[in-house]
């Protein structure tokens, strides 16, 4: 079966459209700046792309990690790009283009290695990636003489006649159509060769051009375009769904980049960034949590009963901090015990995040049984909260939207108050986003984490980041905007922050454990 | 149908220049055809004639035919007893400059070349999973592309 027309938007988007270059790039026009008077219902897009939402992150320490090298490449850019290193490689090793860009490809994209080899034996570079230097235009039969062409039986003219190096002639028709169809089935066609049995000879892009139609060659572009994130190291598609753009990171660096669409993610694997725990605990997690599925579907259920009444509640915010509708209880979502323990001004003595293991009641032995048991529970504890901070920061992403109408609301109120007078709202949301995220992957970090002093100590920073945490999200979720506190936003906000950079900082530089 | 007349050519010069062993029969739909495949002289199969069935898909030569036995099936080791041959130029090695004839004289070598009449070692599994699809659905691991 071929898939066709596979638009470079991101890896894992099947969407089949196939405009001409109709590529949607997250349009950055129309940041309106006017405020005129609107209805309230409409939806009003407030647009803060590129280096206005540098200047607003610029002084969120969260952001400006040691890697601040990466760029973050739009569909556009990744073709220009592209062509850029084309038209290098063009320049330097003074061969065509089209056979630049295939020598590229067949050295994933590795310029350097591509230019050191040429210099050093160029026959066996050429020999690599399938081309001839001479002879990379496409030949025209014998003008005197008619020829069959083997595809179509049809007889023509010689000089109707096509073929590569090889002289394996067929009609112009048949050529376009063999290639067309290479194309429908998908990227391999950039390595499509010579239609005869067991010949070798690549149709480069110039020939592909020459003869395909536009459409076809559009595909084709966005195949190459694709190549030439997929085969580079040093470039990683955005994992968030409908970015489309990817991040280039020069060599060296391989932790947490963060794509201009504010989706972070890990150089190493792709996925969105999982810090503290690492790329392999990360894979050993999600295994465990497919094979325990069914477990997990009743733990991550979106009602529950109340602890109290038994009145059934569904979770609609990310907050954890829960106040049944009927009798007033206040309790945490997770472990469904009173919040009053949960909070700091009882001392928080009631550590929601620690996994205490069952006492062994007096035996020194347990069956396999117990064990197996145990293990479970354990497993359940930390997947419980990992499922909880996921969920949560899914409706706090919402939340990230509902922020700018939020915004554009408070400038509304107040008409002396600018757009820098409200950014702080955003600036809220986004730690809030970013804490859970990092939230999610402590309980990860910490199910594999032995215990002693060192877990302690990480516990200790992951509950002081969860209580700020839950502090922010219900300000920002329960509090009407016109009666925002911005003080105590832009306070707890920073506060926040804080607490993340030391809880990262902690368990990357081996303040808790020596990680291998 | 793109390629009628390829086809028709096609027919014409398999009936006008026969091959030895191979016999065009019903082919009353042109994109449906029947061919008999006889055991070569002097091979395991001497003496055998089978019934291979020829489907070609709109663009064909562009996509390859469906090729499949029917009725008395060979004992081969790349031919599963549902009729399926695991043929490298079926599947991914097709070429459009390949034809019925090419094909036919391709399975001839493949028969020929055997040496011990066995099934393919996993008839069993394969042909109870692929029960009622086209062999050109599956995913081919070729035994052996020398053929
Ligand atoms: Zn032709
Ligand atoms: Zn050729
Ligand atoms: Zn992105
Ligand atoms: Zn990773
Ligand atoms: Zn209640
Ligand atoms: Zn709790």
């Amino acid at each position: 079966m071929s898939k066709s027309n596979k638009k470079i938007q991101s890896p894992q988007s099947d969407s089949m459209d196939d405009t001409d270059g109709d590529i949607d790039y997250g349009s950055d026009e129309g940041g309106s700046d006017e405020e005129g008077d609107f209805d309230e219902d409409e939806d009003i897009e407030i647009e803060i792309e590129g280096e206005e939402t540098d200047g607003i992150y610029d002084d969120t320490d969260l952001n400006r990690s040691k890697n601040s090298d990466f760029t973050s490449l739009s569909a556009e850019d990744l073709i220009n790009s592209q062509q850029e290193q084309v038209i290098h490689c063009h320049e330097v090793l003074g061969v065509p283009l089209g056979i630049a860009g295939a020598l590229l490809r067949a050295y994933a994209w590795d310029k350097e290695k591509l230019f050191l080899d040429f210099f050093d034996n160029r026959d066996k570079v050429i020999k690599k990636a399938n081309v001839n230097l001479n002879d990379y235009v496409f030949h025209k039969g014998d003008a005197k003489k008619e020829m069959t062409c083997p595809v179509c039986y049809d007889d023509y003219n010689g000089g109707l006649m096509l073929s590569l190096s090889c002289k394996h002639f067929l009609c112009r028709r048949c050529m376009k159509d063999y290639l067309e169809v290479e194309i429908k089935d998908g990227p391999a066609c950039l390595h499509a060769k010579c239609p005869y049995p067991k010949c070798n000879v690549l149709v480069d892009e110039t020939l592909v051009k020459d003869i395909v139609d536009k459409k076809h060659y559009s595909t084709y572009s966005k195949f190459i375009a694709r190549s030439f994130v997929d085969d580079n190291p040093r470039i990683k598609w955005c994992p968030a769904p409908d970015c489309g753009r990817a991040v280039y990171c020069p060599e060296g660096i391989t932790d947490t980049v963060t794509c201009t669409c504010s989706c972070k993610f890990c150089f190493q694997c792709g996925k969105e960034s999982h810090v503290p725990c690492s790329c392999s605990e990360l894979v050993k997690w999600l295994k465990k949590e497919k094979d325990e599925s069914e477990t997990a579907t009743w733990l991550t259920a979106n009602t529950k009963d109340c602890p109290k009444c038994n009145r059934s509640i569904e979770k609609n915010g990310g907050c954890n901090h829960m106040t049944c509708s009927l009798c007033k209880y206040e309790f945490c979502w997770v472990c469904m015990e009173d919040w009053k323990d949960h909070s700091s001004g009882t001392g928080g003595y009631y550590k929601c995040n620690r996994y205490k293991p069952e006492e062994l009641a007096g035996r020194t032995k347990e069956t396999d049984r117990e064990t197996a048991r145990r293990e479970l529970q354990k497993y359940m504890h930390y997947f419980k909260r990992y499922a909880n901070h996921d969920k949560s920061q899914k409706l706090e992403k919402q939340l990230r939207e509902k922020a700018q109408d939020k915004m554009k609301e408070l400038t509304q109120i107040n008409k002396y108050s600018s757009w820098v007078d409200v950014e702080y709202i955003q600036k809220a949301v986004q730690t809030l986003i970013d804490c859970r995220g990092s939230l999610k992957y402590t309980y990860v970090y910490g199910y594999y984490l032995d215990e002693g002093q060192e877990k302690n100590l990480f516990e200790y920073l992951q509950e002081d980041l969860e209580r700020v945490t839950e502090r922010l999200s219900e300000i920002l979720e329960s509090t009407p905007v016109e009666q925002f506190d911005r003080d105590e936003i832009i306070a707890t906000t920073r506060s926040a922050a804080t607490r993340l950079q030391h809880l990262l900082e902690g368990s990357s530089n081996g303040l808790v454990v020596e990680r291998k | 149908m793109q390629y009628t007349k390829r086809l028709q050519k096609e027919l014409q010069k398999i009936q006008s220049t026969p091959i030895e062993g191979i016999t065009v029969g019903d082919v009353s739909n042109l994109q449906k055809w029947v061919v008999q495949l006889d055991g070569a002289k002097g091979t395991l199969y001497e003496g055998e004639h089978f019934t291979l069935q020829f489907c070609f898909p709109n663009n064909y030569p562009l996509e390859s035919p469906e090729v499949i036995f029917i009725g008395n099936v060979p004992i081969h080791e790349h031919v599963y007893s549902n009729g399926h041959i695991c043929l490298n130029v079926l599947y991914d090695g097709w070429s459009p400059v390949l034809s019925v004839s090419t094909i036919c004289l391709s399975l001839q070598s493949m028969l020929s070349s055997a040496t011990q009449k066995v099934r393919p070692r996993d008839n069993d599994n394969y042909v109870r999973n692929c029960f009622g699809k086209s062999p050109k659905q599956g995913r081919w691991l070729f035994h052996d592309d020398k053929v």
